[in-house]
């Protein structure tokens, strides 16, 4: 069936969306992948990754929570909390390279979208991945209240 | 000068440029054990670490090794972050509650650093007019400090030591920048008369504080290492804070008023002698210190200052025969403040004064008589302390003495 045709432009505007963020190439790569539709929008992935792409898109701003100090020393990260932070109480987190760059690039407020692209800036690779990455990141450490929403 | 502690200052002044090492040369272990036992000593490892970490050199370092000291300078850098943080928020406090103290030393100087929280400070000292200690020690009762001695009469001292349950923080409450009880530096007091007129804000770590003009400032951090030289030494920190101090605000400092001011101390000699080693050794040349040609003009040999405060430690507490030695180092300023000839006096050292013991023995402010009692105590407790330690003997503790008294002599602190 001819896309246009068919598909509203509310379909077509999400498309676009994911056309530009590198999520999809083609229309047409979508129909030979295992594709979920809900409410009008498409992914690419499994159930979880369709959350996290619905949720992400949405212009939700996270911040880093500013009770938790980044510090770095010898090549090596850690998160060290201030104050009652539940369970990371007199605890330190350590940090990847990723995690530590991702930490400092929600230092102000920012959208997934907006931490993607700066990370494609700043690194070599699969965008694709480099997006997952990104994704999870958020997901991860908001679930554990180290990112808070705007 | 030995080649680790010529190691140890290029490490030190390489981190102080916000730099790394590039030795590529054989270091043995031994001296990495040395550099490192120093920087722990002084205080500075997060600093060492991080600006020798990955040169060539280091490739040698055993792994377990390594990751001690990376495990130890992290935790001292994330301890100090957390301190910094509350401080920041304490001070806050204390401002909403009109009781604004003088922020002294710690964040002052540790936010000239490149790194601010490589530089670990014990405490933070405040300083509060007398008539203003209450409504400040109320304040700081409201935030949840405690006094760390709530046996101490808060009227009566001039400083007060505060905590808080589940936190690093640890702050001094000053009446006077030194105490006044002391013989040998109790008079350091006058020259800071005026020192509330010339208050000035200034921005550390994103916040503003209220603290000692720039001049004032720059006289009390040599005081405290003369101070701290008189007891048993002082640490390469506080020379560093000298250093970043009068680069940061040299061009503000009257130069000429603190040399004035050295000299009611006999200082001169000896703060030229820190000078010296900040040009020398930290990569701080004069004119990057703005210092005034009067300060370059004094003739001193730094080189036995630096042996010593390397070898004394943060507090020159590297050990307790060192620490025991200050009664003879600080009798023989006392005695030369009162013309009498400045002995290290072994008498002296063992049978101190009422007033040089009522700091540890705080009964003998109100009932001198007790003095013997005191003694005995002092006695019974050095004597098990010996016997338990290598590091503490009497013998010791006079050989010490005996050369630092020398060495006020030669830095013309004594006659």
């Amino acid at each position: 069936m001819p896309i246009n045709g068919y598909y509203n432009k509310k379909y077509l505007d999400t498309v676009d969306k994911y056309k530009k963020s590198g999520i999809i190439i083609n229309v047409n790569r979508i129909l030979g992948t295992n594709i979920h539709f809900v409410s009008g929008i498409y992914f690419r992935n499994n159930k979880t990754g369709e959350k996290l792409l619905e949720k992400a898109l949405q212009d939700k701003r996270y911040k880093a929570n500013p009770d938790f100090l980044l510090r770095e020393i010898g090549g090596e990260a850690v998160l060290v909390p201030l104050g009652d932070v539940g369970v990371f109480e007199n605890t330190m987190l350590s940090l990847n390279d990723t995690c530590a760059f991702l930490w400092k690039v929600f230092q102000s407020p920012k959208t997934a979208q907006e931490a993607i692209d700066e990370a494609k800036a700043a690194y070599e690779g699969d965008a694709s991945e480099i997006e997952q990455g990104v994704l999870s990141f958020i997901k991860d450490y908001s679930h554990y209240k180290l990112l808070m929403e705007e | 000068m030995k080649t680790d502690y010529i190691l140890f200052l290029q490490a030190l002044k390489a981190s102080l440029e916000n730099k790394k090492v590039d030795w590529t040369q054989e270091i043995t272990l031994e001296q990495w054990e040395t550099i490192f036992k120093l920087a722990d000593l002084h205080n500075v490892l997060p600093m060492i670490y991080e600006s020798v970490y990955s040169c060539e050199a280091a490739k040698s370092i055993p792994l377990q090794m390594s990751s001690v000291i990376a495990g130890k300078a992290m935790r001292s850098v994330s301890m100090q972050a957390v301190q910094t943080a509350q401080f920041k928020r304490l001070y806050a406090h204390l401002c909403q509650a009109d009781a604004v103290p003088l922020v002294v030393k710690g964040i002052v100087c540790r936010s000239l650093y490149p790194n601010p929280d490589y530089r670990f400070s014990g405490d933070e000292d405040l300083l509060i007019p007398p008539e203003k200690f209450m409504q400040c020690h109320k304040a700081m009762l409201d935030f949840g400090m405690q006094l760390t001695e709530p046996e101490k009469d808060i009227e009566a001292a001039h400083e007060l030591g505060y905590g808080k349950a589940k936190s690093p923080i640890y702050i001094e409450l000053h009446k006077s920048l030194f105490p006044p009880e002391s013989d040998a530096y109790g008079d350091f007091n006058k020259l800071f008369e005026g020192i509330w007129e010339h208050t000035v804000e200034i921005e550390a770590e994103g916040e503003r504080f209220l603290t000692l003009g720039y001049t004032d400032h720059l006289f009390y951090l040599i005081c405290h290492a003369l101070k701290h030289f008189l007891h048993s030494g002082f640490g390469i920190r506080q020379v560093c804070d000298i250093a970043l101090f009068a680069e940061a605000y040299g061009e503000n400092i009257d130069w000429q008023s603190v040399y004035e001011r050295c000299q009611n101390v006999n200082g001169e000699v000896f703060t030229a002698a820190l000078f010296k080693i900040c040009d020398k050794y930290l990569g701080f040349d004069y004119d990057a210190m703005h210092l005034h040609e009067i300060w370059r003009n004094i003739e001193t040999d730094e080189e036995m200052l630096l042996e010593d405060l390397l070898e004394a430690g943060v507090y020159g507490d590297s050990d307790l025969s060192r620490k025991h030695s200050s009664n003879m180092t600080l009798g023989a300023v006392a005695a030369d403040k009162k013309g009498k000839k400045a002995k290290g006096g072994v008498i002296k050292s063992v049978f101190p004064s009422a007033k040089a013991l009522s700091g540890r023995y705080p009964y003998l402010e109100k009932k001198p008589y007790l003095l013997p009692v005191a003694w005995t105590d002092r006695i019974l407790k050095y004597r098990k302390e010996t016997a338990s330690m290598s590091d503490n003997n009497a013998k010791a503790s006079l050989k010490i003495g005996g050369k630092r008294v020398e060495l006020l002599r030669k830095y013309k602190i004594v006659k």
